[in-house]
């Protein structure tokens, strides 16, 4: 056999068996053992900057701010800069608050599909994750990459993929997918856990 | 001896009287001659448009909206989608449904949103210019330069919305909507879209049904479909639970209840009437002499109304049964006059008592005609039923009597004793007129710390449970009194729609963080409409200023050559036509709830917007908007009904004075005049002392007491002016009355309620001053 056809072979199949093993992720006992690691147990929040790029636009565009999690509240997105704006998603929907007003996001499944996916991902609920996507990844000694393929017709119709990597137990970045051109990208800062949210907090950024 | 050719006469005459009556009565087609339409309460549109809206929102479209939330117990948090949509195309295939679909089908709004979108050049730009130069003159800049101002403040637009988390959804259209048309539009109508969300663990389906919720084909049938698609559900998922709301549902309830009610009040108040008689009266059997008269009297009542009125309410028979206590006035006048020894004849008899029975009745029915010209249709029927009812019940009694052998009905002994009398000294005259001047000053004070308040509701019976249940179905949908909901209406399309403009505007202004929507914003303003042409002319170098903006905001200008090519496009053709024709094409393209939002019929188009704020005071006159609260009680349209009904009872009454004066010498007619009158003011006075909240029916039955009080004002004419006790007819007929208004006053009906309570009151203070009239004259 020619070095070149074993090499193509092998190429296809590495994609059979990387969808194969979806399961076998969220199966995987070192998978879960980092999804328990990142898994929020307690209130945890870190700053994000987040980078969305669209096709009709040079550079991304860029925000920043604070991401919070608190288990039974749900998740907060506190946005700073380029304008101040809360997104809460928590069991009763996803809240949109800004300029002293509040109001539920956009109800069609597109403009709620990337942040819903988003508060999916960060529970890291292996078994969620597995039934809501196809799961497949890379986990080295150090680093590991996890890639998420809608499983829901409707959610895959407004996002491609969703991929998170890290080093360790640390989530360092959420790449959201939705055609090559288009995509958002969230870099996440080191996170604080067991944090108490002041009742101030807990007001401003949840329901 | 009566000749027994008058005997025959009279009961030819009876006996034609209720042929004919009968006759008339029984060729009508009732089900369709008595109305349990609530619409039919109400008066046309005319001068208040308010009437137009709620006759337009319960008779049309609106009204014919049922919701239905489904849940399956059996699998808590996760709302049963599949068998709602069984249950709604099992809805959508009867015929009684025009529209069934579970709320989560979008694909209505996506229809709509892209017949928007494809259109937004002719529906959207004109606003968004509009918009854009009346901030541009505010900014203060000269005007050649607005052109490259809207470029720049385009481009900083875009690049703020990037910002937003809608954003992603919506870049797929950016490129051929960089002015962000559509967007706005969207963000604008957040508040409009169904918060799906609230009814966790169940689904929603909506649906419209094709007849109306107020008739027998609305309600019935289309219940029996209801039950029929949620057995269908169930049969896929059997512990499914099942709440709806529906216009017809409380229409069907309110109607049993009436229905119920009519046959009880009717029923009690006979019977209270004959127990009030037979503990007066000797020969209690007797007393069924009386019933010929009543029921000629209702005969009467019911022939000449049906005659008059294309249409009655059922809720006229409801307020009729008051005939009972009324009707039998003449017949125990004239029934317990004892005759004038043995060779006074029948006619003698009448001869001696036709001036105060003919005052009596004749002024009551002058009274009562006057309301006639009330602009409340139930009014105007209650008007003529008594009227009727008092002369069919005059003209029965004399004739009924008038075939009998010597008619008299003996009175048991106390009944005709004094009720005291007047103690000798001058102390205990002292006290009773110490307690006339107290009812006086309650007379005179009370009635100025009355209330006023009327609610078109409570005409009605209220369904406590119904209610709930419709409150619990709806919070799921998405109403809360967080929210409230304004109706903008205007003579024409154009008119709705500029005030809707001025409305949103008060609304921006004096609650700057509420949020509002409203499907109107769809549409231009007419004079937006008509300066477009005139407005892209004059943006000959947009294209090219709206490319270095973008550039200089970060964009790729050629990113954009779609909305170039249709900018273009739209310059050198811009949008022209009628303004109607634009409420035409999206009508068109509009179903399900969001068709709900406006509507375009005339003559009273009307816009709904929805304000993330709960009601406060009520938007001012001149932008033609009303809370849909406050359309629901038509408080401030009753109070006009009120002051009308008020007027036309003042009349009514200073008529039957005046009549009073020109039959009896002053001091009679003075006494006459003064018992009805004190009565009514120390009842209201009373009620005022006491805090209660007065509406229209107790000004109506007030006017009913009044006339009432008048006629045992009459009848004991005689007898105060020689000292005799009051005549055992008086007696007899105020407490029947009081005791037939009385039953009234236990309706569920607050209305009938409020009337029945207000003639029994006024009744019994007007029989007390008669009875202790003694007590305070000069001896």
């Amino acid at each position: 056999m020619k070095p070149w056809l074993l090499l193509l072979l092998f190429s296809l199949l590495q994609p059979a068996s990387a969808a194969g093993p979806g399961v076998g992720v969220a199966d995987d006992p070192a998978w879960q053992e980092l999804f328990s690691h990142l898994a929020p147990t307690s209130p945890r929040q870190c700053a994000f900057e987040e980078r969305r790029y669209f096709p009709f636009r040079a550079r991304p565009v860029v925000l920043t701010g604070t991401v919070r999690i608190a288990p039974g509240r749900g998740l907060s997105l506190e946005y700073a800069t380029p304008a101040r704006r809360t997104v809460i998603i928590d069991g009763e929907g996803i809240l949109v608050r800004e300029s002293g007003g509040q109001r539920a996001a956009p109800a069609q499944g597109r403009a709620q599909a990337a942040t819903a996916a988003l508060a999916a991902i960060l529970r890291f609920d292996p078994a969620e994750l597995a039934r809501d996507f196809k799961l497949d990844g890379t986990l080295g000694p150090d680093a590991w990459k996890l890639t998420l393929i809608p499983r829901e017709p409707g959610l895959a119709e407004s996002l491609e993929s969703v991929s998170v990597d890290g080093v360790r137990g640390r989530l360092g970045r959420i790449e959201l997918v939705r055609s090559a051109a288009q995509r958002i990208e969230i870099v996440l800062g080191p996170a604080t856990e067991g944090i108490a949210f002041s009742a101030d907090t807990l007001a401003r950024a949840f329901r | 001896m009566e000749s027994r050719r008058h005997k025959s006469a009279a009961r030819l005459a009876l006996a034609a009287f209720a042929a004919l009556c009968l006759g008339w009565l029984l060729h009508l087609d009732l089900a369709r001659k008595i109305s349990t339409d609530v619409l039919d309460l109400i008066p046309p549109g005319g001068s208040a448009p308010e009437l137009g809206l709620v006759r337009d929102l319960a008779g049309n479209a609106q009204g014919r909206v049922m919701l239905f939330s489904l849940g399956d117990p059996g699998a808590p948090g996760t709302p049963p989608r599949d068998a709602a949509r069984r249950f709604a195309a099992a809805l959508a295939r009867s015929p009684l449904f025009a529209e069934a679909a579970p709320l989560d089908d979008t694909s209505a709004q996506a229809r709509m949103g892209r017949e928007i979108f494809e259109d937004r050049f002719r529906l959207l730009l004109p606003s968004w210019l509009g918009r854009r130069e009346h901030e541009f003159t505010a900014a203060g800049l000269p005007g050649a330069r607005f052109s490259p101002w809207l470029a720049e403040r385009a481009a900083a637009d875009l690049e703020a919305f990037l910002a937003r988390p809608e954003a992603a959804a919506m870049q797929e259209i950016v490129p051929r909507d960089p002015l962000l048309l559509a967007p706005g539009l969207l963000e604008e109508a957040q508040a409009i879209e169904a918060p799906s969300m609230k009814a966790v663990g169940r689904s929603l389906v909506w649906a419209r049904i094709a007849p109306s919720p107020l008739s027998d084909a609305g309600q019935r049938p289309v219940f029996d479909a209801v039950d029929s698609a949620f057995s269908e559900a169930r049969a896929q998922a059997p512990g499914l639970d099942l709440r709806w709301t529906g216009i017809n549902r409380f229409a069907a309830a309110s109607r049993a209840r009436i229905e119920g009610e009519v046959k009880a009040l009717n029923l009690l108040s006979l019977a209270a009437v004959a127990a009030v008689a037979a503990i007066f009266v000797r020969r209690a059997w007797k007393l069924l002499h009386l019933a010929p008269v009543v029921l000629c009297s209702l005969l009467g009542a019911w022939t000449a109304s049906t005659i008059v009125f294309p249409r009655l309410h059922i809720l006229v028979f409801v307020v009729g049964s008051l005939l009972t206590g009324v009707a039998v006035d003449y017949a125990f006048y004239i029934y317990m006059q004892p005759f004038l020894g043995s060779g006074e004849t029948y006619a003698a008899k009448l001869g001696r008592l036709i001036k105060p029975l003919l005052a009596s009745c004749l002024t009551t029915v002058i009274g009562f005609s006057l309301l006639l010209w009330s602009d409340l249709p139930l009014i105007r029927q209650v008007g003529l039923f008594v009227s009727a009812g008092l002369l069919a019940a005059l003209g029965s009694a004399i004739l009924y009597f008038a075939q009998l052998e010597r008619p008299f009905l003996e009175a048991r002994t106390f009944a005709g004793r004094h009720v005291g009398r007047p103690p000798p000294g001058a102390r205990g005259r002292r006290w009773a007129r110490a307690a006339a001047g107290a009812a006086l000053a309650i007379a005179l004070i009370g009635p100025l710390r009355l209330q006023w308040r009327d609610d078109v509701r409570e005409l009605d019976i209220p369904a406590a449970a119904l209610q709930a249940n419709d409150t619990e179905v709806r919070a799921a949908f998405g109403d809360s009194p967080d929210r409230s909901v304004f109706l903008t209406y205007g003579s024409s399309l154009a008119d709705a729609r500029r005030h809707l403009a001025d409305f949103l505007e008060w609304t921006a202004r004096t609650a700057p963080a509420a949020r509002s929507a409203s499907l109107g914003a769809i549409f231009p303003t007419e004079a937006d409409w008509d300066a477009l042409p005139g407005r892209l002319r004059d943006l000959a170098g947009f294209s090219a200023e709206f490319r270095e903006a973008l550039l200089r905001h970060g964009f790729l200008p050629d990113s954009f050559l779609p909305f170039f090519a249709e900018w273009d496009s739209v310059r050198s053709n811009p949008p022209s036509g009628p303004y109607s024709a634009l409420y035409a094409s999206v009508g068109a393209a509009l179903s399900g709830p969001i068709a709900q939002l406006y509507s375009s019929r005339a003559p009273t188009p009307w816009f709904l917007t929805i304000v993330e704020r709960p009601a406060g005071a009520p938007p001012p006159a001149g932008l033609n908007t009303l809370n849909a609260d406050r359309l629901q009680s038509l408080d401030g349209l009753f109070a006009r009904y009120r002051w009308s009904a008020l007027r036309l009872s003042l009349i009514g009454l200073a008529l039957i004075i005046g009549s009073v004066f020109a039959i009896y010498p002053l001091g009679r007619g003075l006494r006459i005049a003064l018992i009805p009158a004190g009565s009514c003011f120390f009842v209201f006075g009373l009620l005022g002392v006491m805090g209660q909240t007065l509406n229209l029916f107790n000004l109506l039955g007030a006017f009913l007491g009044v006339c009432l009080s008048h006629n045992y004002s009459i009848f004991s004419s005689e007898t105060a002016q020689t000292g005799a006790p009051v005549p055992v007819p008086v007696r007899l007929s105020a407490l029947c009355a009081a005791a037939s208004f009385g039953v009234l006053g236990f309706s569920h009906i607050p209305v009938v309620h409020a009337l029945g309570m207000t003639v029994a009151l006024i009744v019994l203070t007007a029989l007390a001053c008669i009875e202790l009239e003694p007590f305070v004259r000069r001896r």
